[in-house]
């Protein structure tokens, strides 16, 4: 290698960087293996990977600190370490051209990688036989929801993801006449009715609200779960303040499954905490499904969703078969055959959209290519050399 | 180990670069506007029972023995009766609905077992524990616990289904000497319960 002049040169095409970034990510993947025992795939994946800083709380302090570099940060480096090594060495000939090709597939793993982390969604979408929906539901995400209902066709939604519930100031966005406070937040909680609840039950938080069905609930904060199982079901007292003062505070659940209505200022509202939902410009329909067991047994065979798409131009309408390994495929998203209850007569498909599923397609095949050359260049020079 | 040193005024710059990325990831408020949300074909708007003998609400019916105390129903708990003996204990029923799977069942069972002092178990351990009963119209995942509750023997039995896109939970609970006694009636109960028309 030359030697550079350039000091960002030098360190960014340094051979020892790459060593240290691998130990470094090899320190990373030991670590996280070990803690998902407590944190499950998905914490995991958050804290350690899909981060750029691991950040651990400091106990009894209220604060976290960043202790190791997260997976965004140590691929992001690599990549700019084999990016500016490959440009810098870069010669263009016959010899090296497998080596290249190889680092350049795996800049496109790498690549798509990051566009997969940040860009991916991953929604469910439950249908019963003859619904029709066009929104599915995250599997993890959760969101308060002021829906003004006074109009006859259309609802007017404003959406506040549940991160924003921890905010120190009051939420306001331009389509509420009234400010969002929240008076409590807990991220796992069970609810349960007052009446039922023995006096003197430990864990019961005060119960703030006074409009509603929260006054007669009662809220147990219940452990964050990590388990990949399991989903989180968040609670909180939220109070509306309108110009003239306090409309009110309301307990909120996705558990609840009946809205709370209120009227303000002449118009009607819903307000609720619900899974955050994704609307798409297409609404699916279940016709039908189908768990098909072999015969003489209750082993399942296959499971199939017959479903209708129809976009809302009218510019597609039709009907498509969902089963394992076949999903349905639309403007970029895929809908996987997920869950079932044949008893019960519902299916849930999983949705994903993934702008870069096609990257890892290209970078193995570019690797390949690359070592093939390169194993057929030598294999070739090598039996020249003996004949 | 070795370390490859990199000018200082340099190392800030992805440093930042990092700090400023993890802090772009909160979505924000939005707003938009969607038709409104046609409720599907099996769920009906929740109103209170009139008949004591046969409710429908919600999407399913059921059939209650006619010694059990209807209570008010409102809106996670779609039926509701207290069930008491000459002693005066008295048995709790009901009938919750909420949306989803509501954390999968074996966090639902332990939820149960703790309201009568018993630990919570293992995913594996608590599904061990399902009776799993077909009636006419659905499949129910029966369990039956006893524990303690302020010094007294208390049982809870319940089972769970889906309906209508939500998870429906029918318990019992209470003092094990009324729980024991209308274990039979409940789960006649149970066989009557029916989607709704």
């Amino acid at each position: 290698m030359a030697n550079s002049p350039n000091p960002f040169l030098k360190f960014f095409t340094s051979l020892r960087l790459t060593v240290v970034l691998l130990v470094t990510s090899l320190v990373l993947v030991f670590v996280a293996t070990l803690a998902q025992v407590n944190l499950g795939i998905y914490g995991v994946q958050e804290m350690f990977f899909k981060s750029f800083l691991v950040w651990v709380e400091i106990p009894n302090l209220g604060f976290s600190l960043p202790v190791f570099p997260g997976g965004y940060l140590i691929g992001g480096f690599l990549m700019i370490n084999l990016v500016t090594s490959h440009a810098y060495r870069f010669r263009l000939t016959w010899k090296k051209a497998g080596i290249q090709l190889t680092h350049f597939g795996l800049i496109v793993l790498l690549v798509g990688e990051l566009i997969t982390g940040i860009l991916q969604e991953d929604f469910s979408l439950r249908l019963e036989e003859g619904e029709t929906r066009n929104y599915s539901e995250s599997f993890r995400r959760n969101e308060i929801v002021l829906i003004d209902k006074s109009d006859p066709t259309f609802d007017d939604v404003v959406a506040i993801p549940e991160a924003h519930l921890d905010d120190s100031d009051p939420i306001q966005h331009g389509q509420l006449p009234f400010r969002v406070v929240t008076r409590a937040h807990y991220p796992n909680a069970n609810l349960t009715m007052l009446d039922t609840l023995p006096a003197g039950t430990p864990g019961v938080v005060a119960n703030l609200s006074d409009e509603g069905i929260g006054p007669r609930l009662a809220l147990l904060p219940a452990p964050f779960t990590y388990n990949d199982e399991e989903r989180n079901l968040p609670a909180a007292f939220v109070e509306l303040v309108g110009t003239d003062g306090s409309l009110g505070t309301w307990l909120l659940s996705p558990m609840l499954t009946q809205p709370q209505t209120f009227d303000y200022d002449g118009r009607t509202w819903e307000i609720s905490f619900r899974f955050e939902r994704e609307y798409k410009p297409f609404s699916l329909s279940l016709i039908e499904l189908k768990h098909d067991i072999y015969p003489g047994s209750t082993i399942p065979k296959n499971f199939s969703s017959l479903v209708r798409l129809q976009t809302e131009d009218g510019s597609e309408d039709r009907e498509s078969l969902i089963f394992m390994n076949e999903p349905l495929r639309h403007e970029g998203y895929t809908f996987y055959q997920y869950q079932m209850d044949s008893a019960n007569g519902f299916s849930v498909l999983q949705v994903v959209r993934n702008p870069a599923r096609s990257l890892p397609y290209v970078a193995c095949v570019l690797m390949s290519l690359g070592l093939l050359w390169q194993f057929t260049f030598h294999l070739t020079k090598f039996a020249r050399r003996r004949s | 180990m070795i370390c490859p040193r990199m000018p200082s005024r340099l190392f800030i710059i992805p440093l930042v670069a990092a700090l400023l990325l993890t802090g772009c990831q909160k979505d924000e408020v939005h707003a938009y506007r969607v038709p409104k949300e046609v409720p599907p074909p099996s769920s009906t708007v929740e109103t209170a029972a009139s008949d004591p003998a046969a409710s429908a609400q919600s999407g399913l019916t059921w059939q209650a023995p006619s010694h059990w105390e209807e209570l008010p129903a409102n809106g996670v708990r779609r039926g509701s009766f207290n069930a008491t003996n000459a002693d005066g204990d008295t048995a709790d029923i009901s009938l919750i609905a909420f949306p989803g799977d509501v954390g999968g069942l074996a966090a639902n069972l332990n939820r149960w077992r703790t309201q009568v002092g018993l630990d919570p178990l293992p995913e594996a351990e608590v599904q061990a524990t399902i009776e799993h009963q077909d009636t006419p119209y659905f499949h129910l995942d029966f369990v039956n616990y006893l524990g303690e509750a302020d010094g007294v023997p208390t049982r809870v039995a319940g089972a769970i289904t889906s309906h209508g896109g939500e998870s429906w939970f029918f318990k019992i609970i209470g003092p094990a000497s009324i729980v024991d006694a209308e274990l039979g009636a409940f789960r006649e109960f149970l066989l009557t319960i029916a989607p709704s028309r």
